[in-house]
């Protein structure tokens, strides 16, 4: 009885990994690109591309080994951010709360390896909080203006 | 010496240390070099010293060694030496102090709560997420040799690491490669959730233990995430202690 449930519960974790190594293999000849992250590619809506050319400004936020620069930034509605990975290891950005992500779902763009871009478009205002998944210590924020 | 790499704290170290200084290598830096060797020195001397207190013979460090490889791991890695060594020492403190009968609460995840506490140092998993792209990945799966097969415990491992996957998947529409992929979750399942000292033997124990810290992560993160407390500390790491504490008599 307990081979057979170390068997199964082995065997259950084993081929999750094995799943999700399929997956990481199979999406890595689609998404060898970060900046062609479907979400940085949406269409804007109609207002926004009547508005005065939000969609024109773009913030960079650099992430080094001591975290993200600026902190904190203040966008107008439409407006784009890049994030420029110069950690020198592999990051992610990804909406608070650390480690589920589901703040604002829209901003978890994922991964992104050293000298990698991000970027996304915020649709909508409000504060954004996110975080590097992969050290969690590191964090900013977006406050979006109408 | 046969003895001594038999026992599973010594195992746990040996699948510990190429998972660090892979990490260091990968993003070499100073403080990465001298930390580690801070966090775990300062163990092994908090760890004789509470001893000495307790009037207890002194024995081999491994379980020092053990945690103060684990906080190395996950510990922000441009947290100032006396937060390093503020670890440490809160980590043996509650080795040591914090049991009625054994220890109550996992070493480590005590350190990093309190240094979250005191001086706002959020727990980072800089070292398991260094691995990640890496052909050399596969060494965080290493210590599940030993927590898994040498300590029994791959009931807490399954039952939480599927859980938590399934909620996040299915619940809470998160990515199933990123989630099943995860550094930070495959290190917690595999390192610290199935610490023996402080989690259940009993194979339905295990099971009911992994589920409680999955679901225990999801309402932190989710529900309660707004408080100020919550703003501090890992979730993950949270869950852990709050399991250990109401486990402690479920073993």
């Amino acid at each position: 009885m307990n081979s057979r449930l170390m068997l199964i519960g082995g065997g259950g974790l084993i081929l999750l990994l094995l799943v999700g190594a399929f997956l990481l293999l199979s999406n890595n000849s689609d998404t060898t690109e970060p900046t062609n992250n479907p979400i940085t590619e949406q269409p804007l809506n109609e207002e926004q591309s009547t508005s005065a050319t939000p969609a024109a400004e773009a913030t960079s936020v650099s992430l080094t080994s001591t975290g993200f620069s600026p902190k904190d930034i203040t966008i107008k509605k439409g407006a784009k951010v890049i994030w420029t990975n110069n950690s020198g290891a592999p990051a992610t950005i990804d909406s608070t709360p650390h480690p589920i992500h589901t703040s604002y779902p829209e901003l978890n763009l994922g991964n992104f390896m050293n000298g990698e871009t991000l970027e996304f478009v915020f649709p909508e205002a409000g504060k954004f909080n996110y975080h590097n998944h992969l050290n969690s210590s590191q964090g900013g924020s977006v406050t979006v203006e109408e | 010496m046969k003895n001594l790499l038999g026992a599973p704290k010594i195992q746990l170290i040996i699948t510990l240390l190429p998972i660090l200084l892979t990490a260091v290598l990968l993003n070499f830096s100073l403080p990465l070099l001298i930390n580690p060797a801070i966090i775990i020195l300062s163990a092994i001397g908090f760890d004789f010293l509470f001893l000495k207190i307790r009037k207890k013979n002194l024995f081999m460090p491994s379980a020092a060694v053990a945690t103060g490889l684990i906080i190395s791991l996950i510990i922000d890695p441009s947290a100032p030496l006396y937060v390093c060594v503020a670890a440490s020492f809160a980590a043996m403190f509650s080795k040591n102090f914090i049991r009625p009968i054994r220890h109550i609460f996992n070493p480590a995840a005590f350190g990093m709560i309190f240094i979250a506490l005191v001086f706002s140092s959020f727990t980072s998993w800089w070292g398991p997420s260094a691995l990640l792209g890496t052909p050399l990945f596969f060494l965080i799966l290493l210590p599940a040799l030993v927590s898994a097969y040498r300590m029994k415990r791959y009931l807490t491992i399954s039952t939480f690491f599927l859980s938590y996957c399934l909620i996040a998947v299915l619940f809470f529409g998160a990515d199933p490669q990123r989630v099943l992929l995860d550094p930070t979750v495959i290190f917690f399942s595999l390192v610290m959730a199935p610490e023996p000292m402080t989690t259940p033997a009993k194979k339905q124990n295990q099971i009911l233990f992994g589920l409680f810290l999955s679901l225990l992560v999801f309402v932190f993160s989710r529900f309660l995430i707004g408080l100020p407390l919550m703003q501090r500390i890992d979730p993950l790491i949270f869950s852990l202690l709050i399991g250990n504490l109401i486990f402690f008599k479920r073993r």
